[in-house]
């Protein structure tokens, strides 16, 4: 087991190595540089008259004078010791201070979306199983089905639309405006889960009813095993054996797809963001591309690869946690 | 009063509720299942061997219906009356006592009768501390076969720590010959190799001291000379443990070696059953017949190998009259397709169900 976790540690520390470096080219790609941006930025409409020699300053100043393979570890050097992820250009502050909030409402939304998923694809996939064609085992094959024919975005608006008309919660960031700067107290924690709650449906909606389906597949597939019957012959209480044998497999496919769903939910996040007024990375990926404000969006890529991957990892993990084939052939 | 009996099996009737119908796989079976003895059940696929003896812990699908009118009586020590189980739930407690209790189970297939994500060990230490209590005594500790019921008075019903059940799990595993046994018990069924997969299996079934062993083809998935080994191991257990066997098995050749006596089934029902010499000697019925003349032996050689001509009916379109008319050599037109067939005792202990030995 430790070789097996030193193993993926060293899987996942190379992946980021490599992902760094790819981020780092595309944030090289855009024409001219940042010293070029700033000096525009910077004196454009003012009149003064920006000489080559002006920017080859600017470019000493930040550095930028240097190789490329300098710069990058420079860069990554920064992120790793300091976690600073350099200057945002379009803001004209810290790229920290750009990202800030924004990275905490997208691990929020991520990790509300997973919990949702799973809490409610799990516990429901392997009762219907269980109770094979009973009316919970029907209704919930009509409803996946309807899971997965309802686009994301439509679901939102339908959601908002509910939400500030039945229950009057205002919708977008994470807390309404009393509990905005308040200390924590159950009160915030409680509106923070009313704000999360939205996109949250709306961004599991379709992964549920994809992870019904699974679930409830391989809980069908397990439960027809003979261990599962010798289990049985020698006495074990029905609920117990159940959640020792045929469950603890049926939850493999869940765990093994967790990165794809964190892969999933980020593409889908902006959309949904957008359409509930939330101020989340992917939004702003997309602003930092359109202002060519490299440096932010260099911090973004590279924190959604960074969870991405990391998830990848903990779903290794878990996976090998739950079927010790896993790690003795690793 | 017969002391030496377990288990009585009276007209046991199953059915299965199946998308093309009501069908009756078990129809009629009755057998007695005796301490230390061994009864082999043989029969081609689909003749209801696994569904008749499975019926004895209730271990069927969902879809199946054991008959009210059938009676699987339970003689358990001590009690003045036997428990007739068949109107119990299968969830009962008393059966679930039963199932590993009173009776243990091996499969055809001993990889997939253990689940892969949990040690050998961890499976027979859950089987131990479901069944047997702690020990009051270090006496109690190797108390024998039937008499878990005096054990756990003494021990005040109090489960057995999971410490106490992994010694008896390496115990076990020693018994039925796995060397290395305190190794062993904490390996996954994937790194042991067949033969020993189904002795682990043997020592899971019997970990608890059932007092009846049911043994479904234990060995049909295992080469010849393993097959020998566990027949052998199974032998030497019944001799030293007292327990019974309910033995299935497609293979004569294999139930000559094991069974005291043998019950052949065809079509849900039981055609022919008595002592196994004198059944093997002496077949009356066509079918048993058939069936000992497809074991391949050495002065028969030069010809082919003969097995029963025909096919087997489906279970939705059971003949009537003699179930074995459509494929029997001797049928007497006029009668065996119209009646069926009463059981004769032929000699005593022989019973067969056919029109030739009324
Ligand atoms: N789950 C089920 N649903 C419907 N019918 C079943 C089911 N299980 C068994 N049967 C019926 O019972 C009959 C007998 O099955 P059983 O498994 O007892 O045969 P068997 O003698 O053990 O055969 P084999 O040698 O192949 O194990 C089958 O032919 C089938 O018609
Ligand atoms: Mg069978």
């Amino acid at each position: 087991m430790l070789r097996f976790l030193v193993h993926r540690f060293i899987g996942l520390a190379v992946t980021m190595f490599f992902v760094s470096i790819m981020v780092f080219v595309i944030m090289e790609l855009p024409p001219g540089d940042y010293a070029d941006r700033y000096a525009f930025r910077k004196f454009s409409g003012t009149g003064v008259n920006v000489t080559e020699g002006d920017i080859e300053n600017i470019r000493i100043q930040f550095g930028l004078d240097k190789p490329a393979w300098q710069r990058y570890f420079q860069w990554v050097g920064g992120i790793v010791t300091r976690f600073d992820f350099g200057q945002s250009f379009a803001f004209e502050t810290s790229v920290n201070n750009v990202i800030g909030k924004r990275l905490w409402m997208t691990l929020a939304i991520l990790y509300s979306t997973l919990v949702l998923t799973y809490l409610l694809a799990i516990p429901i996939a392997i009762y219907a199983a269980i109770h094979r064609r009973s009316a919970v085992d029907y209704s919930l094959t009509v409803l996946s089905y309807l899971g997965l024919a309802l686009p994301n975005f439509l679901l939102a608006l339908i959601l908002l639309y509910i939400s500030v008309t039945l229950f009057g919660t205002s919708i977008g960031g994470l807390f309404s405006p009393e509990y905005e700067k308040a200390g924590w107290s159950v009160g915030k924690a409680l509106d923070l889960l009313q704000h999360l709650i939205v996109p949250a449906i709306v961004l599991a909606w379709s992964a549920t009813a994809l992870q019904l389906q699974t679930v409830r597949a391989t809980m069908l597939d397990e439960l027809n095993k003979l261990s599962v019957t010798a289990a049985r012959a020698r006495g074990i209480p029905e609920w117990k054996l159940l959640l020792k044998y045929p469950a603890r497999l049926a939850v493999n496919p869940v765990v093994s797809t967790i990165g794809f769903d964190v892969n999933r939910i980020f593409s889908e996040l902006p959309i949904v963001a957008l359409v509930l007024g939330l101020p989340e990375l992917g939004e702003l990926l997309i602003q930092s591309y359109l202002d060519l404000d490299m440096y932010v969006a260099g911090a973004v890529l590279l924190m959604l690869t960074f969870f991405i991957v990391v998830m990848n990892f903990i779903s290794d993990i878990a996976l090998a946690a739950l079927d010790p084939r896993i790690s003795l052939e690793g | 009063m017969d002391n030496d009996l377990l288990i009585d099996v009276k007209n046991l009737r199953v059915s299965f509720h199946t998308d093309e119908g009501f069908i009756t796989p078990v129809d009629g079976v009755n057998y007695q299942v005796r301490r230390g003895k061994t009864l082999g059940i043989v029969g081609e696929s689909g003749s209801g061997k696994s569904v008749s003896t499975r019926a004895l812990t209730k271990l069927l699908p969902k879809n199946a219906v054991i008959e009210p009118t059938s009676q699987i009586l339970f003689y358990q020590n001590g009690a003045a009356q036997p428990l007739n189980i068949t109107p119990l739930s299968p969830n009962s407690k008393e059966i679930r006592a039963i199932r590993g209790g009173q009776v243990g189970m091996i499969f055809q297939e001993p990889m997939a009768s253990f689940s892969p994500v949990y040690t050998v060990g961890n499976q027979i230490i859950e089987a131990v501390r479901q069944h047997r209590h702690a020990a009051a005594s270090p006496l109690a500790a190797t108390a024998t076969i039937g008499s878990q019921i005096d054990e756990s008075i003494r021990a005040g019903n109090k489960k057995m720590s999971k410490l106490e059940a992994r010694d008896v799990a390496v115990d076990m595993l020693e018994r039925v010959g796995i060397g290395n046994a305190g190794l062993r018990v904490n390996q996954y069924p994937h790194e042991l190799s067949g033969g020993m997969r189904q002795r682990a299996m043997i020592a899971v079934a019997l970990s608890t001291h059932p007092s009846v062993l049911i043994a479904d083809e234990p060995t049909t998935a295992l080469d010849v000379t393993i097959q020998a080994q566990i027949l052998e191991l199974m032998r030497e257990l019944q001799a030293e443990l007292g327990m019974a066997i309910i033995f299935i098995t497609h293979d004569m050749g294999v139930i000559a070696q094991i069974a005291d006596e043998v019950a052949v089934m065809y079509l849900g029902a039981i055609v022919e059953r008595g002592p196994t010499r004198e059944l093997i000697e002496d077949a009356r019925h066509p079918y048993t017949r058939g069936l000992l003349a497809a074991i391949p032996s050495l002065d028969r050689l030069d010809t082919r190998l003969s097995s029963v001509p025909g096919d087997i009916p489906s279970p939705l379109e059971r003949p009537a009259g003699c179930l074995f008319h459509t494929r029997c050599p001797h049928r007497i037109d006029g009668t065996c397709e119209r009646f069926a067939p009463e059981r004769t005792e032929v000699v005593p202990n022989h019973f067969v169900r056919c029109h030739l030995y009324r």
